[in-house]
């Protein structure tokens, strides 16, 4: 017997309100700048930036900028093509620790052969010379060199 | 367990086949068979089921409210039924609570996922944060790719010491006739399967399943008016770890709390030498390891696991079922390691039987990158 099926496509057009932390912190994305939280009390050091901390269960609303350097963490070379990028393929990602930051920033890496990725340390942010308000002002990061 | 609330016991479990695709069955059809199988194994009738808490997630069901899919199914009419959106362990300890208030005898725990019905790039990607992730194409198996190399960066372990995961349940699969893949696959094999998100290998990460689970909870009384051989729960843990990105990802730091939280519950000093067997959620090889640690039951888990010690018949046998690296239906994965502890604690594993095994452990994990986990401590008597 042939079992039936019945297709369909969930689409759901969605909303997500930014909030005071994160629209400051993308609005700083569009200008080329990098903004974090800092916890007063336990001094860690929030990216993206959060207005309050978790850990110690307070508030924050202590700003730090931070350079668009840091290390390189962990990645993962992907060779499947992706939806989001149907046009790069294989596709690295990595998660950053930028400098003077206490949590991970995730994004591609580029500007590096896959097989040579696993020496990279530093890294740098690639800016788009076209900054929307988004964590995809940056292009990428590249190794620092 | 303290003062006066009543003892938990599994009196029944019930599983189907795991499959990449179970095509003939819709999921109510599903979970109505592995309900009435778990029925006619105790011989407890639904008319006496007033309790019931199900497992399972909208996004993978394709529909919200997606314990509606079953209610008929698990007795939900007019009973009291709750669902959880989290992994089946999650709904053991919300049935175990139940029974321990004193308000019911028995509990129905069924968890159920068809992963083949959706497309799991998609769903898994949205468990991401849509301001700064999602567009990234992040999915599950790509978040466990950067996990798994900063734990072997830790640990200084080679990919050779995750494959030997693989080699290990495959093998221990073979056994298990509920498993859906199966195999004396070599580390070189391992190795040689395709990459998903590198250092990922397909061997290395639970396939596409389709599948459920069931098992019954009853007070110790009630139990004793079911079964000759009950089954204990002496101890159960829990913990929220951070967000994936909020916290040291090579270590399972929320999965230490919920393990001693369940130690001290069950009055288990030294895990290594007291636990005879333990069931682990490791959707990916890596957190076999991680999870091994976080528990207390090896410093060097891979050591451990090159002695043969993790096999059947070693001196801590881990995932004699194979694992969710066999057959894992997202949260399905906790509660199953349950039933299979079940099995073991009640001689009824066949092939795959640890013998003697008196104390189990079973284990389940949830969110991106073991954001959540519990641990559930198991006794026969
Ligand atoms: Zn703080």
């Amino acid at each position: 017997m042939d079992e039936w099926v019945v297709h369909q496509r969930i689409k759901i057009p969605f909303m997500y309100t930014a909030g005071r932390a994160l629209t400051r912190f993308l609005e700083g994305l569009a200008r080329g700048e990098i903004w974090a939280t800092r916890c007063a009390s336990c001094g860690r050091v929030y990216l993206p930036p959060l207005n309050f901390c978790g850990r110690c269960w307070r508030g924050i609303d202590r700003w730090c900028q931070l350079p668009p350097l840091g290390e390189l963490i962990s990645y993962t070379i992907i060779q499947r093509p992706l939806p989001e990028h149907p046009d790069r393929s294989p596709l690295i990602l990595g998660l950053i620790r930028l400098d003077g930051a206490d949590t991970n920033l995730v994004h591609l890496i580029g500007d590096v052969d896959p097989s040579e990725v696993e020496r990279v340390t530093r890294v740098r942010a690639v800016w788009r010379d076209e900054r929307p308000a988004s964590i995809l002002a940056i292009s990428h990061f590249a190794p620092l060199t | 367990m303290e003062g006066t609330m009543t003892k938990v016991s599994i009196v029944g479990v019930a599983q189907t086949r795991f499959e990449e695709r179970i095509a003939s069955l819709a999921i109510n059809e599903l979970v109505y068979m592995v309900v009435r199988e778990l029925l006619h194994k105790t011989g407890v009738s639904m008319k006496e089921i007033r309790s019931i808490v199900t497992a399972s997630q909208d996004a993978w069901d394709g529909r919200t409210i997606s314990g509606m899919t079953i209610n008929e199914v698990v007795g939900g009419y007019l009973n009291a039924e709750a669902k959880v959106a989290a992994d089946g362990l999650q709904a053991l300890l919300y049935g175990a609570a139940r029974i321990m208030s004193g308000e019911y005898t028995l509990t129905l725990v069924v968890a159920h996922c068809k992963e083949s019905e959706g497309t799991p790039h998609a769903i898994t990607n949205l468990m991401f944060d849509p301001f700064t992730q999602r567009h990234l194409g992040l999915d599950d198996v790509t978040a466990a790719a950067l996990q798994a190399r900063r734990y072997m960066r830790l640990r200084g372990l080679a990919a050779e010491d995750i494959a030997a995961v693989a080699v290990k349940n495959h093998r221990h699969a073979k056994k298990n006739p509920f498993a859906q893949r199966a195999g004396d696959f070599t580390i070189t094999d391992v190795l040689n399967s395709p990459i998903l998100a590198d250092p990922i290998h397909e061997l290395e990460a639970a396939p596409q399943s389709d599948g459920a689970c069931a098992l019954l909870l009853a007070s110790e009384s009630k139990a004793r008016t079911v079964t000759d051989h009950p089954v204990f729960i002496i101890g159960m843990g829990n913990a929220t770890d951070a967000y994936w990105t909020d916290r040291e990802l090579g270590e399972a730091k929320a999965l230490r709390q919920a393990a001693s939280r369940a130690y001290r519950m069950a009055g288990i000093e030294y895990p290594a030498h007291e636990i005879d067997v333990a069931e682990i959620s490791a959707r990916y090889a890596y957190e076999e390891l991680m999870a091994m640690e976080a528990l207390g039951l090896s410093e060097a888990p891979q050591d451990m696991l090159a002695r043969g010690d993790c096999e059947i018949g070693g001196r801590l046998p881990i995932n004699p079922s194979g694992g969710p690296l066999c057959g894992n239906p997202v949260t399905v994965s906790g509660l199953v390691r349950v039933v299979e502890a079940y099995l073991q604690l009640t001689d009824q594993a066949g092939e795959h039987q640890v013998h003697g095994a008196q104390t189990a452990l079973a284990h389940g994990a949830g969110g991106i990158c073991g954001q959540n986990q519990s641990v559930v401590i198991l006794r026969r008597e």
